[in-house]
């Protein structure tokens, strides 16, 4: 019986600007057109595993650490460890 | 940024140049239109084609009637020639004159994606001509038009270039505005 494709969450954005990179070098660096980055990092496009293997190679990090099914924290949030709420309590 | 650490034989050097000139051609420059002029160019497509569709009921109306074409060749050859413009630049905004093998992988699923619902347009097209074709056989009473405009076979060619037109079109209908680099 056919499912539903889950929405893929990614990181892509953030780990490019992390990187100091345009959409074109992360376009070369993986072999599509810029155009397709943005269609990437909005999650627009969910890559095949081919395509997530060559960005996990570019970033030099294992394909969960950028995509998930779950959405992603927001880096404050991971890197203090609370949220807008508990820190509104606060 | 190099797609593959520096090579170091022949060889390899062959294949890093090869890999980094194929994927700069995917950087090729092409005709970046915006969503809405893209679509104002297919509206003209279809436009023409209702067009020269109107233009090939007449001539085949007129021609069994009497013989002789009431159609002038050098106006029809000059919808053609906008025709063909229009298409090709349609073809060039959407990135349609890339090979399959200058294409990604959503480049790729987008094309085809387009091509088949085109097909399905098309075919959907062509039973209801037939349907209409049929009908009119058994009783041409209904019809506003000579049945001789109902012929199919004069049909084929702009249905032909309709098939091979149409998957560009819906993808200059369809896709977004192209984004900045």
């Amino acid at each position: 019986m056919p499912v539903e494709p889950r929405r893929i969450h990614n990181r892509l954005a953030v780990l490019r600007t992390e990187r100091g990179m345009s959409r074109v070098d992360l376009a070369l660096g993986i072999g599509v057109n810029p155009q397709t980055i943005g269609y990437l990092e909005r999650g627009d496009y969910s890559p095949s595993l081919d395509l997530a293997l060559r960005l996990s190679e570019v970033f030099g990090l294992p394909i969960e650490a950028m995509f998930s099914t779950a959405p992603f924290s927001p880096l404050s949030e991971q890197v203090y460890g609370t949220t807008r709420q508990e820190e509104a309590l606060r | 940024m190099n797609p593959q650490p520096p090579p170091r034989t022949r060889e390899e050097q062959i294949a890093y140049n090869n890999e980094v000139l194929r994927q700069h051609e995917l950087l090729m420059p092409t005709v970046r239109l915006s969503r809405t002029k893209r679509r104002a160019l297919a509206a003209c497509f279809f436009l023409v084609f209702a067009t020269a569709i109107a233009i090939q009921g007449v001539v085949a109306a007129t021609t069994s009637s009497s013989g002789r074409s009431a159609i002038n060749p050098g106006l029809f050859s000059f919808a053609m020639a906008g025709f063909i413009a229009i298409y090709l630049v349609i073809l060039i905004s959407v990135g349609g004159l890339k090979k399959p093998n200058q294409l990604d992988e959503r480049e790729r699923a987008i094309r085809d994606h387009s091509t088949a619902v085109a097909y399905r347009v098309v075919a959907v097209l062509v039973v209801i001509l037939c349907v209409v074709e049929g009908l009119a056989a058994v009783n041409t009473s209904w019809i506003p038009f000579p049945p001789a405009a109902l012929n199919l076979l004069p049909y084929s060619g702009p249905f032909i270039w309709l098939l091979i037109c149409l998957p560009y079109v819906l993808l200059a209908w369809t896709l977004p505005d192209p984004e900045p680099f």
